[in-house]
């Protein structure tokens, strides 16, 4: 075959340029430490890609939602540890009224200790998140939850539960809700406050909102 | 016979010399492109009879010829069209893919940030640093979207600007083969059609090349030596000597496209665009119709999309201040064209009815004398027809996701008339943020339930979830009282828009009132009450920020089938691959290129080596001639030596 003198320069010069395309694309590769430069490198792995970078940072974004949940409910948790020990010595005390050979000074000494008691008490279901929001107030953060009435202790939050959205199940495609925080921890506050402060039907029903509480205690304690 | 000897040398010289010329222009030309090797054609002259028999007369040069062979010169007309376009459309498409697919500058990273601001709303409802964040970081989706719309549109312009130089070319190539079509003929003429002038061929070939990088042509040789080149779908460009031109004009349905149109005789006329094919002009037509435009769209769609369901999402919970929510995001409405063509001036609108059900795909109404036809304007299948009167309302056109409505103008329609409508063309340049104050932002859901301390028995109710959908029920936040009668398998409604009456109750199941519904489940005890009413205060009670921030994957796009960020891999995915099957036939195109092209130089192309070869062949055989005439002289001179 005849091969005419200008092909010859001309198809040398193309396998240069070949070969220098395929080595920048390799240094591309090798600087940006990815197999796809482009999607059409490779169009399925390219869409993949971006549903995997989708659902990690999701993933991040789920993470950061149960630690801030996690936050709460530690917070939450030491609430109700103070709340604990605050019983017990309210119940200390009880007991130690109980005692017969006590007279009226010493009786009004351990009430002037129980009413200080439940300040405390009310103080720390009060209690804010550090960003001025109450805890256990449901939907109305800003709304102070427990107020002092003639009557005793009225709730003035809702039944909201303040809900995060949070990872999938391991093999559950969609995010489901979980609930945190306050809900637990607002059914133990209520329940001690209405075994401690006995309101009146009246009373009770006066007040504005009413806290959730589990439906499988019956509330003996208003009758 | 001493003169026989003279002159067979002298015609010897003569076919030596012009060897050496052609030899020495083909080594001239050995770069030219489009240049064809030539060679002499040599012949002996016609034999002198004598008595003893025939005595040859030297020889002659009877043509100069070109090697060059028709076929290849066609194949490779051809495959320089197709390569020229290949490469041109995988240039463009490279663009968009790279625009679409880069990691840092696509869409993917702004609508990550968006969800996990919103997310953080709804973890914190009352933080209104995290309500900024979230308006931040929907500014900056839209500015994203604004940015690849606006890179697309960049690269339309710049197609313009394109297809008007590769227009200006193919008229000038146009004109300068008319023009070597007068010079040839006239050439071939003077030499009584006996001979051709290779060069001014070569020429011709090459521009006929050239031309053809641009567009396809089919070129018709004439008896005459003249080339006639035709385009698209049979369009004269050039024949003989007489040239039509091309020029590139605003297309008659959209103002920012050019089209190519077709100047004949001082007539213009369109012609169909998908016509035009091969070369850069063909490349640049496709790329726009199959790429471009699709992707524009495809873009606009979920820009819609996210626009529509978020809003709808969004409206139906309450702000900070209590209100209810309004439109977050700004979305862009369809682009509805009349041609300029039109007779009549009735004014059509286009509206989004489901943004779920939005193709990406163009569509033109054409009326036809009695009625409308929608068109699928790229595969140009009817879509739906309407009426006149139809039309006066507006008419939910099926499997589109929008609504048509004609006005009827003071002249009336003629047929012919058309209208093309882009759904979603400008979706992602007109993607703006609604709202500026963060606490307008809509987190809270707008309704909410309580159940008072004095319920005796332990039914509990879920908190209400608007169902009802837009536009919200009018009493949707009016206070309502269910209260348990006796026996507690009734409840009873009050307020307003309550139903009247007891209701049964089945416990679990879900009660619907005013465009909220929820679910009482336990065993209440007769007098028990529930009640639900407006959220207020409700500064921490992020459930709607919860639905908004699920969007991020629920599937809301083209039917149901898909979500935001599924939508634009299915983008990516396509203009990839797109990208990916011009890079692959591109590359076929352009090794096959160069198979023709060495095949076709290895029969016209000059080899040096040869022509060095042929040099000293034709210098032997004029030093041989010259030795010949030296004999001859020296036969004379002895002959006049004999008589002295």
């Amino acid at each position: 075959m005849r091969i005419s003198t200008s092909t010859l320069f001309s198809e040398g010069v193309a396998s240069m340029n070949q070969l220098q395309t395929s080595l920048a694309r390799t240094q591309a590769q090798i600087s940006t430490g990815r197999r796809i430069l482009n999607p059409a490198d490779d169009p399925a792995a390219a869409a993949r890609a971006t549903e995997l970078n989708q659902a990690d940072a999701a993933n991040t974004q789920f993470a950061a939602n149960r630690t801030a949940a996690t936050n709460t409910l530690s917070l939450s948790e030491s609430i109700l540890g103070s709340v604990t020990s605050l019983l017990q010595d309210a119940q200390a005390l009880t007991v130690q009224a109980g005692n017969a050979t006590l007279n009226a000074s010493d009786l009004r000494s351990i009430a002037g200790d129980l009413s200080g008691r439940l300040q405390e008490l009310i103080g720390l279901a009060n209690s804010t998140d550090g960003t001025g929001n109450f805890l256990f107030s449901g939907a109305q953060g800003r709304v102070q939850p427990f107020v002092e009435t003639a009557a005793g202790v009225s709730y003035q939050g809702d039944d909201v539960q303040r809900l995060i959205q949070a990872p999938p199940r391991a093999r559950s495609p969609a995010p489901i809700r979980v609930r945190t925080s306050s809900c637990a921890s607002r059914t133990a506050t209520a329940r001690f406050k209405r075994r401690r402060i006995p309101p009146t039907r009246a009373a009770a029903s006066s007040a504005r909102g009413a806290c959730w509480m589990p439906r499988n205690m019956p509330p003996t304690s208003t009758r | 016979m001493g003169s026989g000897i003279f002159g067979i040398g002298v015609s010897a010289l003569k076919v030596a010399q012009a060897g050496i010329d052609v030899t020495a222009h083909n080594i001239a030309n050995a770069n030219t492109p489009g240049y064809s090797r030539q060679e002499i054609v040599q012949a002996a002259l016609l034999p002198q009879n004598t008595g003893s028999g025939f005595f040859g007369q030297g020889a002659d040069v009877t043509a100069v010829k070109r090697i060059y062979s028709e076929f290849l010169g066609a194949q490779l007309t051809e495959a320089r069209t197709r390569a020229s376009n290949l490469s041109t459309q995988f240039d463009l498409a490279t663009q968009i893919s790279n625009l679409l697919g880069d990691s840092n500058g696509g869409l993917s990273t702004s609508l990550q940030d968006f969800f996990s601001a919103a997310n953080a709303v709804a973890d914190t409802p009352e933080s209104i640093p995290a309500r900024q964040a979230l308006l931040g970081s929907s500014q900056s989706l839209g500015n994203r979207l604004q940015t690849l719309d606006g890179r697309m549109s960049e690269i339309r312009d710049g197609l313009n600007g394109q297809i008007s130089n590769s227009v200006t070319l193919i008229n000038s190539y146009a004109k300068q083969v008319a023009a070597l079509n007068d010079t040839i003929v006239r050439a071939q003429a003077q030499s009584g059609q006996t001979q051709v002038p290779n060069d001014l061929l070569d020429q011709r070939d090459e521009l006929i090349n050239q031309l053809s990088q641009e567009i396809r042509v089919t070129s018709i040789k004439q008896p005459d030596g003249s080339m006639d080149v035709f385009i698209g779908n049979g369009q004269s460009l050039v024949i003989g000597t007489q040239t039509a031109t091309l020029q590139a004009a605003a297309s008659l349905t959209d103002q920012s496209a050019l089209e190519v149109v077709y100047v004949n005789n001082g007539g213009v006329s369109r012609i169909q665009q998908s016509a035009l094919q091969g070369g850069n002009l063909g490349g640049f037509l496709a790329f726009r119709s199959e790429v471009l435009d699709p992707a524009q769209n495809a873009l606009g769609r979920i820009a819609i999309g996210i626009a529509d369901t978020f809003n709808q999402q969004h409206q139906q919970g309450i702000d900070l201040n209590g209100a209810l929510g309004g439109a977050f995001f700004n979305a862009g409405t369809p682009q509805v064209a009349a041609s300029s063509n039109n007779v009549g001036n009735a004014t059509l609108s286009a509206a989004i009815g489901d943004s779920g059900a939005l193709t990406g795909a163009d569509y033109e109404l054409r009326f036809d004398g009695a009625s409308y036809t929608l068109f699928n304007a790229a595969t140009n299948v009817a879509v739906q027809s309407f009426t006149v009167a139809q039309l006066a309302t507006p008419q939910v056109v099926s499997g589109t996701g929008i609504t048509l409505q004609r006005t009827a103008g003071s002249v009336a329609d003629a047929t012919g008339d058309a209208w093309r409508i882009r759904p979603t063309a400008t979706g992602a340049r007109d993607f703006t943020l609604a709202i500026t104050d963060p606490a307008a932002i809509a987190a809270g859901n707008p309704v909410r339930a309580n159940t008072p301390l004095t319920n005796l028995g332990n039914a509990t109710i879920s908190q209400p979830q608007v169902t009802g959908g837009l536009p919200l029920d009018a009493n949707l936040q009016q206070p309502i009282t269910l209260t348990f009668g006796a026996p507690p398998n009734t409840y009873t409604a009050t307020g307003t828009g309550a139903p009247v009456g007891p209701q049964p109750y089945t416990p679990g199941a879900t009660i619907t009132i005013n465009g909220w519904s929820t679910q009482i489940s336990g065993a209440p005890v007769a007098g028990d009450t529930f009640s639900v009413g407006p959220n207020s205060n409700a500064s921490t009670d992020g459930g709607n920020m919860l639905k908004l921030a699920q969007l991020q994957t629920a599937n809301t796009l083209a039917n149901g089938t898909t979500s935001y960020q599924g939508a634009y891999g299915q983008l990516i995915a396509q203009v990839g691959s797109q990208t990916r099957e011009l890079d692959v036939t591109s590359q076929a195109q352009t090794s096959m290129l160069a198979q023709i092209t060495r095949a076709q130089q290895s029969e016209s192309g000059v080899n040096l080596d040869e022509e060095a070869a042929n040099l000293l062949k034709f210098q032997q055989a004029y030093q041989a001639a010259a030795k010949a005439m030296a004999i001859a002289q020296t036969m004379f001179d002895s002959l006049l030596q004999l008589g002295g």
